[in-house]
């Protein structure tokens, strides 16, 4: 059995944890499903140990409870992307990395013998050449240095101009670095830069931020990948209630982000069913591209001409596939000290209409595939609704149920 | 092109700042360590700096150690960070932080594909009302309100209140807050009265019509926060998925959960800012019966206000629900 240590090979293998101790918290050791206790302990320790500030304990009878507390809108930078930059590495990688960064420059190339030769007389390592070599590659697939032919050679230096150098040059880079790095998708990256050139935003600060998105920016790069290359993949993927894996054969068209309820999906289109669908993006395991989509712009077409009918990104009962349902709402208001509630229709009811019945009251009219996902929208304007109506029955009847029940807990 | 690689390790951030110090103690090794490294860094990188087996990068004499590179430690940008930069530089909000001509020589230099459009992604529910990013009197506002929350300073503000009102007066801001749901940018500010912090406000930047920023370092405020002083306490059933819905949805919030195994409820305190409870009650409601708010009463007051008059407009009898 190896011993433990505080960084990890493989992400994926800590990113659960990190998800259900920051957005549960109240689950104990039982509450998951791991190869062993050893394992969990494991876990907890080095994200205790990454989080370290942020991470409470709390008995509930012999179990203990762990969760990650975060108040998004007091922090400086996201403490989730600690858990990015505790990656695993070998001796001869950190040193490789430091002698490469040292001995290279941007404008005289050396030969992988070259630069084992230099690392043995000047700082008297020796180096296999093969790890050299490897070193090398990896290096300029990651961009930190370029290769270029000199006759039968080949020569490697540094790729470009320093960090520093750079971020120094630009005035006013490094509050940009500091917006965006607390911007969903990828604001790790921007972490990196800063970590970099050691600077820590003092000046921005977050409000209905959803710090939790990062864990999945590895899979939200090869959604991009996939929807930028036009590729035909197989998604496999988990079920959130069943926690079961299952395979999507499909073709990708777009990232939907919700930046209300906490949650962001890829809307596909599902080979399997010959549907549009959405799925979500945590839910995704992996994605195996399979070859290029000759039919991908039509895809897209068929996407596009029905994104109008969506409300967040369900395409509604498979039975009821392409159908819309028809919500019809209207409220009351003062319209002198009460407007903003109109404003709010416009504002954020996405492609419905508002029209003007009479002074004082307004309609709200609007088209989608799933009308279940409006509801809870609606029902933000509880206590002006004089009338609403659906052609979905079942949503009908929930929503005059819910109304009285609400009526049951708070109004007695 | 890897997100989850060393190099942007906290191991090789912590190596490259000793590196670069040139000699050092072991001491000064461990409080390096300690300031920059996770909490039990110390315990697994200090013996790969100072003991027997440690990194080659290091050599040690009479207890100092001292870094066998030639130069400051220092490396170029990777391609993930110039793609990543290229894809900021592509969002209209990066004209708020640089010229135009700045980011288009940016661009040059960094010569790589971004790594992602803002046409790949589609906010669904985000507020169609977003601030006016290219306009350039709210660009030079937010510069000047941007240069004094560094600085420290006080800025002169004019802004139009909610209610219409123009106010002017001396602030000093502290933090700029950017909300992805209204796609707006506030400033959380102080004023002063006999140079004494006096008032904490926040102003909407697109309601700012002049910023004129002073040579004025003003005494900083101390305790900030407008925390509640009491969290909402909400029972979630499990009906609706309601659990998971819910501790997505406040998972911006610093909360605390109990979950009761034989009635199904977890009950969930909410920390939140008063300035944003009007909002928290909405986002409340819109998970209709399968939550109750049950504390504090002021909370609960207003919930059962709304569905009180909602209650009062379902008895008129035109009304169809």
């Amino acid at each position: 059995m190896s011993a433990y240590t505080e960084l990890i090979r493989n992400f994926d293998k800590v990113k659960d944890y990190v998800r259900e101790f920051y957005i549960f918290g109240f689950k104990t050791r039982d509450s998951y499903a791991v190869k062993s206790k050893r394992t969990y302990d494991n876990e907890k320790r080095r994200i205790e140990s990454w989080l370290s500030g942020y991470i409470h304990s709390e008995n509930t009878g012999h179990k203990k409870m762990v969760s990650v507390k975060v108040d998004s809108s007091e922090i400086s930078g996201n403490p989730l992307y600690r858990c990015w930059k505790s990656k695993s590495y070998t001796d001869n990688d950190i040193t490789l990395h430091f002698l490469l960064m040292d001995i290279l420059d941007t404008e005289n190339g050396m030969t992988v013998s070259e630069i084992t030769d230099r690392i043995l007389k000047d700082y008297d390592i020796m180096f296999d050449i093969q790890i050299v070599r490897i070193k090398l590659k990896e290096y300029c697939d990651e961009g930190l240095l370029t290769a270029c032919k000199s006759g039968k050679n080949i020569l490697f230096m540094k790729s470009g101009k320093s960090t520093g150098e750079i971020i120094d040059k630009y005035e006013g880079i490094k509050e940009l670095i500091s917006f965006y790095s607390e911007e969903i998708p990828f604001g790790v990256v921007g972490s990196f830069l800063s970590d970099k050139v050691n600077h820590v935003n003092n000046i921005f600060k977050r409000k209905h931020a959803y710090m939790v998105h990062t864990l999945d920016d590895e899979i939200l790069l090869s959604v991009i990948n996939a929807i930028n290359e036009k590729h035909q993949v197989v998604l496999s993927c988990i079920g959130t209630k069943s926690r079961n894996i299952y395979n999507i054969s499909a073709v990708l068209l777009k990232v939907h982000f919700s930046v209300q309820t906490g949650r962001n999906y890829v809307v596909i289109y599902n080979l399997d069913t010959n549907r549009l669908n959405s799925v979500r993006i945590d839910s995704i395991k992996s994605i195996k591209k399979v070859g290029t989509s000759k039919k991908y712009d039509t895809y897209y077409e068929y996407y596009k001409t029905n994104k109008k009918y969506l409300w967040g990104t369900s395409f509604g009962d498979l039975r009821k596939y392409g159908q819309t349902e028809h919500i019809h709402f209207e409220v009351q208001i003062d319209e002198k000290s009460e407007y903003f509630v109109v404003q709010r229709l416009i504002r954020e009811g996405r492609s419905g209409t508002v029209t003007k019945i009479k002074d004082g009251r307004y309609a709200f009219d609007i088209d989608l595939f799933d009308a279940n996902e409006a509801s809870p929208w609606i029902k933000t304007f509880i206590g002006r609704i004089v009338q609403f109506t659906t052609d979905n029955q079942e949503l009908q009847k929930r929503f005059n149920d819910d109304i009285q029940a609400l009526c049951d807990i708070y109004g007695g | 092109m890897k997100l989850f690689s060393e190099i942007y390790s906290i191991y090789y951030r912590i190596a490259e700042e000793i590196l670069k110090r040139k000699k050092v103690t072991k001491n000064e090794i461990r409080d390096i360590i300690q300031e920059k490294g996770f909490l039990e860094t110390v315990l697994f990188l200090e013996p790969k700096i100072t003991g027997s087996e440690r990194y080659s990068l290091f050599c040690e004499e009479d207890g100092i150690y001292s870094s066998v590179l030639k130069k400051s430690p220092d490396r170029p940008l990777t391609l993930l960070e110039k793609k990543w930069l290229c894809a900021v530089l592509n969002d209209r909000r990066s004209a708020l932080f640089l010229d135009k001509e700045v980011r288009e020589e940016l661009s040059e230099v960094l010569g790589v594909t971004p790594m992602f459009l803002q046409s790949d992604f589609y906010s669904f529910d985000k507020f169609a009302d977003g601030d006016p990013y290219e306009d350039e009197k709210y660009i030079s506002h937010f510069r000047n309100i941007c240069t004094a929350v560094k600085n420290k300073c006080l800025i002169k503000i004019s802004f139009q209140s909610a209610k219409g009102n123009r106010i002017t007066h001396y602030f000093l801001p502290l933090k700029i807050e950017y909300s992805a749901k209204n796609d707006k940018f506030r400033v959380h500010v102080t004023s002063y009265k006999n140079k004494k912090p006096f008032e904490s406000g926040i102003i909407n930047i697109s309601s700012v019509t002049l910023t004129e920023i002073t040579d004025i370092y003003p005494e900083i405020p101390e305790n900030l926060s407008r925390k509640c002083r009491e969290p909402i306490v909400v029972r979630v059933s499990k009906e609706r998925n309601a659990i998971n819905r819910f501790m997505m949805e406040f998972a911006e919030l610093e909360r605390t959960s109990v979950f009761d195994e034989e009635t199904g409820i977890c009950t969930v305190s909410l920390w939140y800012n008063k300035y944003d409870e009007t909002e928290i009650v909405i986002r409340l409601l819109s998970f209709g019966p399968v939550i109750e708010v049950v504390s504090p009463s002021c909370v609960r007051r207003q919930m059962r206000q709304r569905v009180l008059k909602q209650k009062e407009i379902l008895e008129q009898s035109e009304i169809t629900v």
